[in-house]
């Protein structure tokens, strides 16, 4: 009789039928201790069919849906409307308010240096950018450790 | 139901909720209700952590449905979110994912129970309070496998674990289990 034994994964593999009929090896059938780890999987298997699934002591949809329906943003409606005009009408306000000090800073960009004024808009566009990608960035982690 | 069926019938689903049906997300929460329990109950064994999670995971799935691809079944994708959910709270409670030495010494402290259990004669239940005694990632992967019934395949999708990876695992836990049925109660059930 062949002394070597099937390895675990094998006995399992035959056990779990991933192994036809003629693929069984022959040492299954002649050697007693082999068969007897068979069987001990095949009895574990066919018990853990018969386990039943889990399920919570608590009703999951009402618990859910309480929640999605607190999460859910508030519907819009007139107030985001009342919200937005107030808003514009306040940096209108603030903007007319410090017009006389602003007026020199927008006066610099009226020179006639014309690479000067590139310049300062390349510049400014760049530090933009850089600003936009960062907090793009950081949303993308945040995102990422939301899925996780 | 077949794959083209499931997938249309996810597609509904997923565009009525996008449309604002919450409807439509209860639907959804019924049906992924039974494999999200088989991943948390299998990991977390406090009631009120298991409801946190629970509703955490419901409100990941329902802010992130708009970014589901339908690149797998929306089930597959839910027990995703579940299964990463769970470990990252074991995680943060600090309890191993993966020791056996862990699990030889709870095997040890509740062997008066599965005595107890053993006396009537409840194989299954035995076999049950066995699987419960292994590391979470085991146990999650034993019960996905043979209660749930997933193929390899699908378990690591859910896992974000290799094939192979799941495969080895499973025959560990599969051998462990066998081991300790073995040694704890091999005269009343073999």
């Amino acid at each position: 009789m062949n002394t070597n034994h099937l390895t675990d994964e094998n006995i399992q593999d035959i056990a779990l039928k991933n192994l036809k009929e003629e693929q069984l090896p022959m040492h299954i059938k002649e050697c007693t201790e082999c068969k007897a780890s068979l069987k001990a999987y095949q009895f574990m298997m066919n018990s853990m069919n018969e386990i039943r699934p889990e399920s919570f002591s608590f009703d999951v949809s009402e618990l859910v849906m309480q929640r999605i329906k607190v999460a859910e943003p508030e519907s819009s409606s007139v107030w985001v409307y009342v919200l937005a005009s107030a808003l514009i009408i306040f940096v209108t306000g603030v903007l007319l308010f410090f017009m006389p000090v602003l007026k020199p800073f927008f006066e610099l960009f009226h020179s006639p240096d014309s690479m000067y004024n590139l310049f300062v808009a390349v510049t400014g566009l760049c530090v933009f950018a850089f600003l936009m990608q960062d907090v793009l960035r950081q949303y993308k982690q945040k995102e990422k450790l939301l899925l996780q | 139901m077949n794959n083209d069926s499931q997938s249309f019938s996810d597609k509904i689903l997923v565009e009525k909720v996008l449309s604002g049906n919450t409807q439509a997300f209860a639907i959804i929460v019924k049906q992924t209700e039974r494999l999200v329990a088989q991943i948390v109950r299998k990991m977390i064994t406090n009631e009120e952590d298991q409801k946190d999670l629970v509703q955490e995971i419901y409100l990941k799935v329902y802010q992130r449905i708009n970014t589901f691809r339908f690149q797998s079944k929306l089930s597959t994708w839910i027990g995703s979110i579940a299964y990463h959910t769970s470990i990252n709270y074991l995680e943060k409670k600090k309890i191993p994912l993966y020791d056996i030495d862990a699990l030889h010494e709870n095997t040890f402290v509740q062997h008066d129970n599965a005595e107890k259990k053993l006396f009537r004669n409840e194989t299954s239940n035995i076999l049950n309070s066995e699987i419960n005694k292994l590391p979470p990632i085991y146990k999650t992967l034993i019960s996905l496998y043979h209660i749930e019934e997933l193929p390899n395949k699908e378990i690591a999708e859910i896992t974000g674990l290799p094939e192979g990876t799941v495969k080895s695992y499973l025959y560990r836990a599969r051998k462990i289990l066998k081991e300790n049925i073995e040694s704890n109660f091999k005269d009343q059930l073999i």
